[in-house]
């Protein structure tokens, strides 16, 4: 699916600097662990570069960034969030973008990349940002014209396990950092999107700390092998978007323009337990996974999948006890590689297993539209919360990151009982044709609010009895005529069990009191 | 009044404390005053099956009538054996709890032989609540020494507050800056020889914060029991809004003259529902007019308009003037307690019930239960605390709090701590009746399914694995299979 591109506000640097960097063909200035066969670098082992020297279009491809964090506050949308730099690598490509994590650019309202001497900054553009397999690629502001092009590093081959390869890290002072890592393993990694994955790589080294950040290229052979996302330093354990995932993430880009990946839309559990085999008749030999929970309109549901059909095969491949595949390259990955493998190349993901003993067979369509349907309470990312004040009634739609915030950590069972069945609900008898749920999140005591208490958090259902579908026909609603004229009142219906579900807005109070607010600098919305 | 379950204080509690010795003379009305002694036994809702603990305390009693000594129900909760003792006489008196009252704090005992106690003076109640600043005096037997303690303080507030023994009921108090210690629980507080309260809580955050419960509630506790039995406080169950913004009373139809609280919730299941409605403008109760933020005038004194509902008992009424509709009309409540809220109390004194089928062990949720297991699920906290308000609030919940460690239940971790829903899609709304279920469910139907809310699949049990799995877990852990309450 399509996301917009950013545009961010436009700046200019001027000056470049030539500059020359050594790499690994270089004697290296200092080895931190000895080893009797210098040939391979020991495990673990840092070895510093100098400036000098080198093969100029590869380590002109080591790109510094540096990300502004803008996070609005999901609760406070009107406050403006303190920035935060976020600071990591990324490289260039053959084709001429600038690959990186899409945790490098979410929610960043700048991006500054320079060369790994930091001699030229340039501000970048984001190309495309896929938070379901964590990539993102950028591009200069300056185009054609930038100073920071080079040839750019090509992609490597799939690795094996025990092999090794180097984590690049850039120091402040422009020296490079390399760090030997051993491959352990590759498994599906979880990324920004709710319940999102992909494919990556698990290596043991021991990283400095050189930057806030821990996205990094990995290289082997002078190729790009992964872009690292995390690091445990108790483990010694770095993460990494795995190539293929790379490949595919350019690839789809650059022939389809497109990226992000289908949401099947079904809970699963595994058949592990006999006592479960038994009840659903699953011949023995058999294994797969069991269908829980299927989301309605879902892909999964297209298909024909029914809840406690067992999956055992998908894309060919037999799926073990716990969800496993055997992968051509590595052994034991999770099932949901194989989507991200089909997609978009096929249609469909074709699926076969048992329902109640009989074997069956699916052709489960591959696309986005689930993730487009809207959801009432849904993640995001990119967008600002939407907030609209009307006499110190604050009303903002329900989102993830909305109940995080104000509900904190364990927000599932701190919500109103309301959120609650509604989440568990895909469809709500709320409003069947809303869009969104809008809630009173928040009352600033005015002359328009008093008397009103204990009404925080209640869903607004119809403003003078016209159903709310989302937040922006609730303002159209609020600045248009009121219900009462002679008493110039607007009626707000709220959904709350037995209670007293209006409130009444005295609409010139109210617009009193937007105004004494806008002088005190809130804004009344952000749209 | 039931309040909310968030505010907490600190509970002034009792101290294991070796026996007393020599005593003071300074106070005449000493001899009425007594220490008690209790040990306890509590049971671990965490192990249900399991012999409770044992422990014990020191608190403080007055002889109130004949054979009637008032003191705290938090000093003598859980008690196996209460003795008391006066300073001179030396002996102490085995004593038994005639009447206990959890929802205000206060407990009635008597001792196996009053004949010592026939020439000590009865303490008798203030009527009048004594005014701020004036003086009152502790006394008891509180941490700090052995002999009996007297500290001297004023009336500082009177007010309502949440008494932390139940943790659900606020009720009027006395906060006085006397100091109050672990030990004073249930000792009396004097202006001049009559009592004006009952020493039993303090909020340790502050300094010199004392709380006393008034004669008011101490009078309401003695009359209830009248009758042989202790009722309970009586809920109106309801909540109220004030209208401070003329256009709504005129979208109300209130008219100036008439002063009031608007109607904004109505607990299911109260005594108020079905009687009043969400809306109605209360502008008089029993009589006395309301004003427009919920204060009446008692006996010369402004208080909120519940204070009437807690000086009432069950199956008295409150009478009504409301505007519905912009009608004036009448409306009468005949009051009853909240039963629901019993779910959210804090339980003392009784064995834990549980019910244990094939490695399975099940619990009705409660206060006591909740927090010995810590139950964290999302779907059960939010079925708890709404639980109120459903359609059933008289059904019990039930939670898996535990999962004996055995072969046949290696693959159904996960579901511990969860909901219970249903057993063979019945379902299930007692710890009796899931018993009954199991029972039959079990022979005639070759799986048990489980449904807990919150798991997308129901836990499988085949019946007949289950029931010899059952067998042999009970012969190795040497239990009972069930415990019901009455």
């Amino acid at each position: 699916m399509m996301r917009t591109l950013f545009t961010l506000p436009s700046l200019f640097l001027a000056s470049c600097l030539s500059f020359l960097i050594c790499i690994t063909s270089c004697q290296p200035l200092e080895n931190t662990t000895a080893t009797a066969n210098s040939d391979e670098p020991a495990i673990g082992s840092v070895t510093i570069t100098e400036i000098g020297e080198g093969k100029d279009h590869f380590t002109k491809s080591f790109i510094r960034i540096q990300s502004t964090i803008k996070a609005p506050l999901a609760h406070a949308p009107w406050q403006l969030p303190k920035p935060q730099n976020q600071y990591g690598m990324g490289v260039v490509l053959e084709n001429g973008y600038i690959l990186t994590s899409a945790s490098m650019v979410a929610n960043t309202s700048y991006i500054e990349i320079s060369s790994s001497d930091d001699l030229i900054k340039e501000q970048a553009v984001v190309v495309a940002c896929d938070y379901d397999s964590n990539l993102a690629l950028l591009q200069s502001q300056l185009g054609k014209d930038s100073q920071l092009k080079s040839t750019g590093i090509s992609l490597s081959q799939p690795i094996t396990k025990d092999d090794t390869a180097q984590i690049w890290q850039l120091e402040s002072q422009g020296e490079t950092l390399t760090t030997t890592a051993t491959f352990q393993k590759a498994l599906m990694i979880s990324t920004l999107e709710e319940a999102g994955s992909t494919l990556g790589y698990q290596f043991k080294a021991s990283l400095q700390r050189s930057s806030n950040s821990f996205c990094l290229p990995v290289i082997k052979d002078e190729q790009l092998l992964g872009i690292m996302v995390s690091y445990r330093a108790d483990e010694q354990r770095c993460t990494s978007v795995s190539l293929e995932s790379i490949q595919r993430f350019i690839s789809t880009f650059e022939q389809k323009g497109d990226y992000g990946l289908p949401l099947l839309g079904f809970n699963f559990k595994n058949t592990l337990s006999p006592t479960y085999r038994d009840w659903l008749k699953l011949p023995n030999n058999e294994q797969g996974i069991i269908v829980t929970k299927i989301i309605p309109n879902s892909p999964i549901e297209q298909a024909g999948i029914q809840k406690y059909d067992v999956i055992t095969h998908i894309a060919g491949f037999d799926i073990d006890s716990k969800g496993y595949f055997d992968h051509p390259q590595y052994p034991k990955i999770f099932w949901t590689a194989l989507i991200e493998q089909a997609y978009p190349q096929e249609l469909t993901l074709k699926m076969k297993g048992y329902r109640q003993g009989q074997a069956v067979e699916f052709d489960v369509p591959l696309n986005q539209d689930l993730k487009s349907e809207q959801k009432i309470i849904r993640n995001y990312f990119e967008e600002d919360p939407l907030y609209f004040v009307y006499g110190g009634f604050i009303f903002q739609e329900l989102s993830l990151p909305y109940l995080r915030n104000v509900y904190g950590g364990k927000w599932l069972q701190n919500i109103p009982y309301q959120y609650f069945t509604l989440i568990n609900n895909e469809l709500s008898d709320l409003a069947p044709d809303s869009k969104r749920i809008v809630v009173l999140s928040r009352i600033i005591p005015s002359p328009a609010t008093r008397g009103y208490t204990g009404v925080e958090g209640s869903i607004i259902t119809h403003i003078n009895n016209e159903k709310i579908s989302d937040i922006h026909n609730l303002k159209a609603q609020l600045t248009s005529s009121p219900l009462l004229g002679s008493l110039g009142l607007h009626k707000l219906t709220l959904d709350r069990e037995h209670q007293l579900n209006e409130i009444l807005v005295d609409v010139q109070g109210a617009q009193q009191v937007n105004m004494v607010l806008q002088q005190r600098g809130l804004p009344l919305s952000n749209f | 009044m039931i309040t909310s379950l968030t505010r907490r204080f600190a509970l002034i509690n009792i101290l294991l404390v070796v026996s007393s010795l020599g005593f003071s003379q300074a106070i005449s009305l000493e001899k009425s005053i007594v220490k008690i002694e209790v040990s306890t036994e509590n049971y671990d809702y965490s192990l249900p099956w399991s012999a409770p603990r044992f422990s014990g305390g020191i608190g403080t009693g007055f002889l109130i009538g004949e054979n009637q000594f008032l003191t705290n129900a938090h000093v003598v909760s859980n008690a196996r054996q209460i003795l008391i003792s006066s300073h001179n006489v030396d002996k102490k008196y085995t004593a038994r709890i005639k009447y206990i009252a959890h929802d205000c704090d206060l407990a009635l005992l008597e001792i196996e032989d009053f004949t010592d106690f026939e020439d000590v003076p009865v303490l008798t109640f203030k009527e009048v609540l004594p005014t701020l600043d004036s003086t009152v005096k502790v006394i008891g037997f509180p941490m700090g020494g052995n002999r009996i303690s007297i500290t001297k303080g004023i009336v500082s507030r009177i007010d309502f507050t949440t008494y932390v023994h139940s943790g659900v009921d606020s009720h009027l108090i006395l906060q006085v800056d006397a100091a109050i210690n672990p030990g004073n629980s249930g000792g009396p507080a004097f202006q001049g020889e009559e009592v004006v309260g009952v020493a039993f809580q303090g909020l340790t955050s502050a300094d010199n914060t004392g709380y006393l419960i008034p004669v008011p509630v101490i009078k309401r506790f003695l009359t209830d029991i009248e009758d042989g039995s202790y009722d309970g406080y009586v809920e109106l169950g309801i909540s109220y809004w004030s209208l401070e913004q003329d256009k709504l009373r005129d979208y109300y139809k209130i008219k100036d003259s008439q002063s009031g609280v608007l109607i904004s919730q109505v607990m299911p299941h109260s005594s108020a529902d079905g009687i009043l409605k969400p809306g109605d403008f209360l502008t008089k109760i029993d009589g006395i007019t309301i004003s427009n933020t919920g204060f009446i005038q008692l006996k010369g004194n402004p208080v909120p308009l519940y204070e009437l509902a807690e000086r009432k008992f069950t199956d008295d009424t409150l009478e009504f003037e409301l505007i519905r509709d912009g009608q004036l009309t009448k409306a009468n409540v005949t009051l009853d307690r909240l039963k629901g809220m019993d779910l959210y109390k804090v339980i003392y004194g009784e064995k834990p019930a549980y019910l244990f089928f094939s490695g399975l062990a099940f619990q009705p949720l409660n206060q006591n239960s909740l927090a010995a297991h810590k139950l964290s699920d999302p779907s059960l906290l939010q079925a708890y605390n709404h639980h109120l308000q459903s359609d059933n609030p008289e059904d019990e919940l039930l939670a898996l709090t535990h999962i004996e460690s055995d072969l046949s239940t290696a693959w159904i971790q996960e579901f511990k701590g969860a909901l219970l829903l249903k057993v063979n899609d019945i379902d299930i709304i007692s710890l009796t009746q899931l018993h009954e279920v199991i029972q039959e469910q079990s022979k005639i139907s070759p799986h048990l399914h489980f449904t807990f809310s919150g798991f997308d699949m129901p836990l499988i049990l085949d019946s007949k694995d289950a029931l010899q799995n059952h067998e042999r877990l009970l012969n190795k852990l040497k239990m009972a299979p069930f415990y019901f309450n009455s």
